[in-house]
């Protein structure tokens, strides 16, 4: 069973414009001990989604339909008191920005304490031992565990928020861009880090990212997102190589390879849908150069695909075409929507 | 903006431009409750002479020659009389003028010192900056109720040594804030623009950037009013206001003095107190109004 | 601390200035200011002995440094009235004012940053749609009218606090102490401390509730709840703690405002303080009490803005502690 599986979930945000379907169709499930990573552009809803797994939503936000079930447990059902056991113990988070995620009034060394003390339980004169630990685990020197938040540089700060979601040995930690602020070498050193403690506790991460480069350097599994649909989920190798849908095509193709050069970059023209009134049919169809009549028409469900692997596409039939087609530049080009 | 667009239009659509940061606050409902109130005591200031039932300063007295001293409200009398036998409503009238002249005098002479100084220490920085700014922290080390009352109280109890005594100190604020938005407008584009074709530079500063910073010198000025009419209201019942002019700070001095508040003669010192709050109150909320357009985070 | 050392230089040249503008507006005042001194009976030789016992036959520059010098130590020479050394009635009337300006600042702190709290948590709500104007009525209320009205109401009508002064007449006491700590001074004490104390809470109040509202929008304040912390923790020891900071610092720079700006409260409430002090050194033309009560007070507000910036930095973590990379 996985620890993490996501049915049907779907979202609004009430807003003085009119309600914004931010989530539509949820669906994806997290293995243990796997890095899964969930991909997508800047407001397709993977944040909202990666949020509400925690249940610590915007004000305006509310789960309108579907189950998370955490280990078993489906956490939309549960009462708040249920859901805040869980809470840091089971799952951690691990934010975009570190700077203002830590609160700057404290030393890094009492925000730790105050989880173990607070939701751990930890006796006093254990607390010390495990700060240390936590720090040699993310590759800090434990001696600066009682600076501030902001005497650390940005990658260092990463790595404490790290070693403060770990502090609990969570079953699963999820990621909000934790490398987004980074440099590129600073980067690769965090997702090393990332990658190599998941193997060592068998913890299961859910990476939420926008960037697909990072997706095939740490992940196992990735979950493709588009205008609040999953629309793609499968092994990383699986998905990347042999892509499904369109969209999983355009997004490789819009990425470098953490390895390689930054060529021949490919955008995907046009931009995502008012998600206040979406589009009927598939909601990629806008922008899709394979669209048919009828993808403009019905929304395309999640298909199995084999090899464990899914996608919400009409021109299944026609995958071969279509990728051939997709890594010719001209493909993607304005003009030829 | 075309280019076809003809020479006047063009100055009007400067002008309109120009004017909207200073009129946009006023759909906020807290300024424009604020602006109400201006306009309602204006109108009153204005039109004092028709209004008032006496001379404020007279001494009345009844037909058969008695004083007409600390009567209750009546129909000859909307607010009584004082113990000297004055007509309490027509003073209050009457002082609507010294407060809103204090006031609105003050509030331009600080904002307008207040801005030039920012203007000139942001725009030029350098020694001028250095100069002006360590002007200001000598201005705010200097305690601002008291230094007024040594102005009137030494140089002679007149209005204008009050305002220049709070002109003297209040424009610190104004100017550090004014300062701090010119260092980030001058370096935007369109002024930068403006520097590389050439424009002189009093020009850049007072076409290019005072424009932008014209709405901060409106909430400053807003403010300003409330601590002007506030403090010419303490001097003036501490004792120090001019001796010939009727004021509410002097009505309650008056009031206080003759054991209004041991009597419990509500409709004498109620009303002058009541009057300089709407009118600070005033401030307060037109000033609002701009921090919301300003500020828009301050909002919710 | 090189910044520490220049903002206390800093604070030496303005308190010099100050200083020096004090200087100017006491020797440069129409009419010599012994004048109100000089009994019309005075010969000729009276009254030179007279301005040389005020060292006003130097010359300006002399008189100038003479100033300069007793004012470090203290030194403002006798009252023209009370005919006693300035600095004696200064710190006898010292311990009135700061009594009264803390105990004032203290109330309306402690409560104004509870309710700026109370308020950013039930923002939206009706409350806040009575209380915003509310506090800005009584922020915009002159504060002796304040005390006009509470003490009509308190003092004369009901009775229930002494009308004036800070102890009753012909009360003796053994020692100063024994004196601010009797009942008879507190119930003195209670009206004129909360009419400032009502004066002054707007400011703490509006200023809390605004950072609260900044800092609960905060992502450390997100990353709280996600850890699953009490409503309570979040609230005290994250969102409170933030937003104090600038509170803090007011509450300082507060102080050093209110020691002048008491002058009014002081003399609605017949305070025997050092701003009614100034208030009738200047009516009565005693110059030297006006100048040192005047000085004085510069004195505390300067300090206490430098107090204010050390705060602020002792308080503020991203301040004292430099980066370390």
């Amino acid at each position: 069973m996985s620890i993490l599986a996501l049915n049907g979930l779907r979202i609004d945000y009430a807003t003085a414009i009119g309600t914004v379907s931010a989530v539509d169709r949820g669906t994806f499930v997290v293995p243990r001990s796997e890095i899964v990573g969930l991909v997508g552009e800047s407001g397709c809803g993977k944040t909202t989604l990666a949020r509400a797994i925690t249940g610590v939503m915007a004000r305006n936000a509310h789960v309108i339909d579907g189950e998370i079930i955490f280990d078993g447990r489906d956490l939309v059902a549960a009462t708040p008191a249920e859901r805040r056991d869980v809470l840091w113990r089971q799952i951690a988070f691990v934010p975009q920005s570190a700077m203002n995620a830590l609160d700057p009034v404290y030393r890094v060394s009492t925000q730790i304490r105050e989880v173990l003390i607070d939701r751990g339980r930890y006796r006093r004169a254990n607390v010390p031992a495990r700060i240390d630990a936590l720090f040699r685990m993310v590759g800090l020197d434990p001696g600066r565990q009682h600076d501030y938040p902001h005497q650390f540089s940005g990658g260092m700060r990463q790595r404490v928020s790290i070693a403060l979601a770990l502090a609990l040995n969570p079953k699963l930690l999820i990621a909000d861009e934790p490398v987004t602020a980074l440099d590129v070498i600073v980067q690769r050193q965090v997702l090393d880090t990332l990658r190599d403690l998941q193997k060592r506790l068998a913890i299961s991460i859910l990476l939420v990212t926008h960037d697909i480069s990072v997706v095939a350097y740490v992940c196992n599994r990735v979950v493709v997102m588009y205008a609040g649909q999953v629309v793609e989920q499968g092994p990383v190798a699986e998905v990347l190589e042999q892509p499904f849908h369109p969209y999983t095509m355009g997004l490789t193709n819009a990425f470098p390879d953490l390895a390689r050069a930054r060529d021949q970059l490919v955008p995907i023209p046009g931009s995502p849908p008012d998600l206040r009134n979406p589009p009927p049919g598939c909601r990629f169809a806008p922008r899709c150069p394979f669209a048919i009549d009828r993808c403009r028409a019905e929304d395309p469900q999640l298909i199995d695909v084999g090899n464990g692997h899914q996608a919400s596409c009409w021109r299944s039939d026609a995958v071969v075409e279509m990728r051939s087609k997709a890594k010719e530049a001209a493909t993607w080009s304005p003009s030829s929507l | 903006m075309r280019d076809a667009v003809e020479p006047v239009q063009r100055q009007r659509t400067r002008f309109v431009a120009a004017i909207a940061p200073i009129l946009a606050p006023l759909r906020d409902p807290f300024a424009a409750t604020g602006v109400t109130i201006y306009i309602v005591f204006v109108l009153i200031a204005i039109f004092a002479l028709s209004l008032v039932s006496h001379d404020p300063l007279e001494i009345l007295f009844n037909d058969d020659g008695r004083l007409v001293a600390g009567e209750g409200p009546s129909r000859q009398h909307l607010l009584g009389t004082t113990t000297l036998g004055r007509d309490i409503f027509s003073q209050l009238v009457i002082g609507t003028r010294a407060a809103l002249y204090v006031g609105l005098t003050a509030a331009v002479v600080v904002a307008l010192i207040g801005t030039v100084v920012g203007l000139v220490s942001g725009y030029f920085g350098g020694w001028p900056d250095a100069v002006l700014m360590r002007l200001a922290d000598v201005a705010l080390g200097i305690p601002f109720l008291p230094f007024v009352i040594l102005m009137a109280g030494f140089r002679g109890p007149r209005t204008s040594n009050i305002i220049l005594g709070i002109a003297l100190l209040l424009w610190p604020n104004t100017a550090r804030v004014i300062r701090a938005q010119v260092l980030s407008v001058r370096e935007r584009a369109f002024v930068e623009a403006a520097r590389v074709t050439g424009a002189s530079t009093w020009r850049i500063l007072f076409v290019h950037v005072a424009p932008n910073i014209l709405p901060l010198s409106f909430l400053y000025g807003s403010i300003a009013v409330g601590w002007a009419i506030l403090t010419e209201a303490s001097i003036a019942f501490l004792g120090f206001g001019p001796s010939n002019q009727v004021s509410w700070g002097s009505m309650l001095q008056d009031a206080y003095a003759s054991q209004a508040l041991s009597r419990g003669d509500y409709h004498w010192f109620v009303p002058p107190g009541l009057c300089i709050v709407l009118v600070v109150v005033a401030g307060f909320f037109v000033s609002r109004g701009y921090e919301t357009i300003l500020f828009p985070k301050l909002k919710d | 601390m090189l910044s520490l050392l220049s903002r206390f230089l800093q604070m030496l040249f303005v308190l010099w200035v100050v200083a020096t503008i004090l200087f100017f507006l006491f020797r440069l005042m129409p009419g010599d200011p012994t004048v109100a001194y000089i009994d019309t009976n005075f010969n000729e030789e009276q009254v030179r002995q007279l301005k040389k016992s005020f060292g006003l036959d130097q010359p300006l520059h002399v008189q100038y440094v003479l100033y300069l010098g007793n004012l470090a130590v203290g030194e403002f020479g006798n009252s023209f009235h009370q005919k006693q050394p300035v600095l004696k009635i200064l710190l006898s009337v010292l311990p009135n004012t700061i009594i009264l300006t803390l105990s004032s600042l203290i109330i309306a702190y402690a409560f104004g940053s509870l309710a700026g709290a109370w308020l950013a948590w039930r923002r939206g709500t009706w409350i806040e749609g009575v209380m915003i104007p509310l506090v800005l009525t009584l922020r915009a209320a002159p504060e002796f009218w304040l005390g006009m009205v509470l003490l009509s109401i308190f003092g004369f009508q009901l009775g229930w606090f002494p009308s004036g002064g800070a102890n009753s007449a012909g009360a003796l006491y053994t020692s100063e102490w024994q004196r601010i700590t009797s009942a008879d001074f507190l119930r003195h004490l209670v009206l004129p401390a909360a009419t400032l104390a009502l004066y002054l809470q707007g400011l703490p109040l509006l200023l809390m509730r605004s950072n609260m509202l900044d800092v609960m929008s905060e992502d450390f304040i997100t990353m709280a709840r996600m850890k699953g912390l009490s409503t309570r923790a979040i609230v005290l020891r994250h969102a409170a703690r933030n937003a104090l900071l600038p509170v803090a610092t007011a509450f300082a720079l507060g102080f050093g405002a209110s020691i002048g700006g008491n002058v009014v409260i002081e003399t609605v409430f017949s305070w025997p303080g050092l701003g009614r002090l100034l208030v009738s050194a200047v009516a009565a033309s005693d110059y030297p009490i006006a100048q040192g009560a005047f000085f004085i007070i510069s004195v505390v507000l300067v300090v206490m803005n430098f107090v204010a910036d050390l705060l602020y930095s002792a308080l503020d973590p991203r301040v004292s502690h430099a980066r370390r990379g």
